[in-house]
């Protein structure tokens, strides 16, 4: 099994970019303020290998996945691994990602990333799943907290899920501080204080994109600037964890090439002060 | 006989806005229905029905996104109706399976929106949903579409796969008057 490495304060984190068409071209010239690359895999699952091969051979790679379930009991749907070992294996990943989600069952294909209840039997489902694909790929996997609307009764308190499935599993977490801020928020919770129950050791990469509000509800459309408390917010992460790679993981309404090179550099500016402070 | 956990249960409730309203009303007889595994009972009759229905909104709101993103002239021509039709769309149809969701959704909802002869419904918007879906490098379509207020228009529609991103052009041939 892959585990992870031991864990470094020491170096500044990577800062890069979700691979998406809209910047494909600029992200293929190699430009100087992004460091690190994440392509999701269901992306290319129709093809794209030398693309991958491409990517791959510029930048370290993390491939993100959408639908494999993790969270749906039962088996891993065989086909879905394949593919996903495939953009792995093409992109020479550094890391692989999944969700602490289910986005199926046996019924329902439901497409988007939903809540798990938090009980044993989900807790034991992951850390199999997780192992399975770590396994099958061997490299070293990320699972990634997800914002959902729905907040499942807990058995097991989550930050206390995610070090159990962590430790037994050898996966570490991407941290999405933008999912972290919007369920604070919508669920009303303490972030810090809820930051500050997870092992610093396992959070190894984080997500971060803006949020947007409307009627009275935080959401994750994926297509805002990065706003101030969310930087503020990624600053107390990497300071309080061995976070290898910071990652902007936004899909739409992309603004200018400037405004992006200053919104990385800006990343870039956070983690150096998080690290050298 | 097929046993349910809570997973696969949230997933049916999430799916179906009709189990949603009899579970709100008598929550034990549904889950008896759905034959889910009793040490999963508590979970599921201590769910939030708000949040349920929040997030089941979130999950048609994001593919609602997702189709009016791949149709935006459909979508535009529809206008005010457009998000009644899609909801119509989905209380009739499965949820669209695999990576290339939203894709067959779009699909669905040009076919659903030919099939109940919505006139906004765009076809070359259709022809291309369904060229990225195939696995053709070359697709070629003598289309009639509307065009302003009570007129139509024959164009062709040619869709290309570039090296990296499919392409489409298309040529207007006339306008007409549509009776």
């Amino acid at each position: 099994m892959v585990v992870l490495d031991e864990p470094a304060l020491l170096e500044v984190p990577l800062v890069g970019l979700g691979y998406r068409p809209p910047i494909a071209d600029w992200l293929l010239q190699k430009p100087e303020v992004v460091d690190c690359v994440e392509v999701t895999a269901e992306h290319f699952f129709a093809g794209g290998d030398s693309e991958l091969a491409a990517i791959g051979a510029m930048y370290p790679v993390s491939v993100h996945g959408l639908g494999l379930s993790l969270g749906t009991p039962g088996g891993l749907d065989t086909e879905t691994l394949r593919q996903f070992k495939r953009v792995a294996d093409r992109a020479d990943a550094r890391w692989i990602s999944e969700h602490l989600a289910f986005t199926k069952t046996g019924d329902v294909d439901l497409g988007h990333l939903n809540p798990i209840p938090l009980n044993q039997r989900s807790l034991q489902t992951m850390i199999e799943h997780s192992r399975q694909l770590i396994d099958y790929c061997q490299r070293p996997l990320l699972l990634e907290n997800i914002t959902s609307q729905l907040r499942l009764p807990e058995e097991i308190a989550e930050a206390d899920f995610i070090n159990l499935l962590c430790d037994k599993s050898g996966a570490g977490l991407l941290l999405d501080v933008t999912n972290l801020f919007i369920n604070s928020r919508n669920h009303r919770f303490d972030p810090v204080q809820w930051l500050e129950q997870i092992e610093p050791a396992v959070i190894r990469q984080i997500h971060l994109v803006g949020y947007s509000y409307s009627d009275g509800v935080w959401h994750d459309r994926h297509n805002s600037m990065i706003q101030e408390e969310l930087f503020d917010l990624a600053e107390t992460v990497i300071r309080y964890a061995p976070v290898e790679a910071v990652i902007i993981e936004r899909d739409g309404c992309f603004p200018e090439l400037p405004a992006l090179e200053q919104e990385l550099q800006q990343l870039e500016a956070v983690c150096e002060t998080a690290r050298c402070s | 006989m097929k046993q349910r956990g809570a997973v696969e249960a949230i997933g049916l409730l999430l799916r179906d806005r009709r189990l949603r309203e009899r579970f709100a009303a008598e929550r034990k007889i549904v889950l008896e229905e759905l034959k889910v595994v009793p040490e999963e009972w508590n979970c599921l009759l201590h769910l939030s029905l708000e949040q349920l229905g929040n997030q089941a909104e979130s999950l048609i709101g994001k593919r609602q996104g997702a189709v009016a993103k791949l149709l935006p002239v459909t979508w535009r021509r529809l206008g005010c109706r457009a998000q009644q039709q899609y909801r119509d769309y989905v209380d009739s149809a499965d949820w669209p399976p695999t990576h290339q969701r939203h894709l067959l959704d779009a699909e669905w909802f040009c076919c659903f929106l030919a099939e109940h002869r919505v006139e906004a419904y765009s076809r070359d918007e259709h022809h291309w949903v369904s060229f990225l879906l195939s696995r053709r490098r070359f697709s070629i379509q003598l289309l009639r579409t509307p065009d302003r207020q009570s007129h139509q228009r024959f164009v062709v529609q040619c869709c290309f796969r570039g090296r990296r991103l499919p392409f489409k052009k298309t040529i207007s041939l006339f306008r007409f008057k549509s009776r």
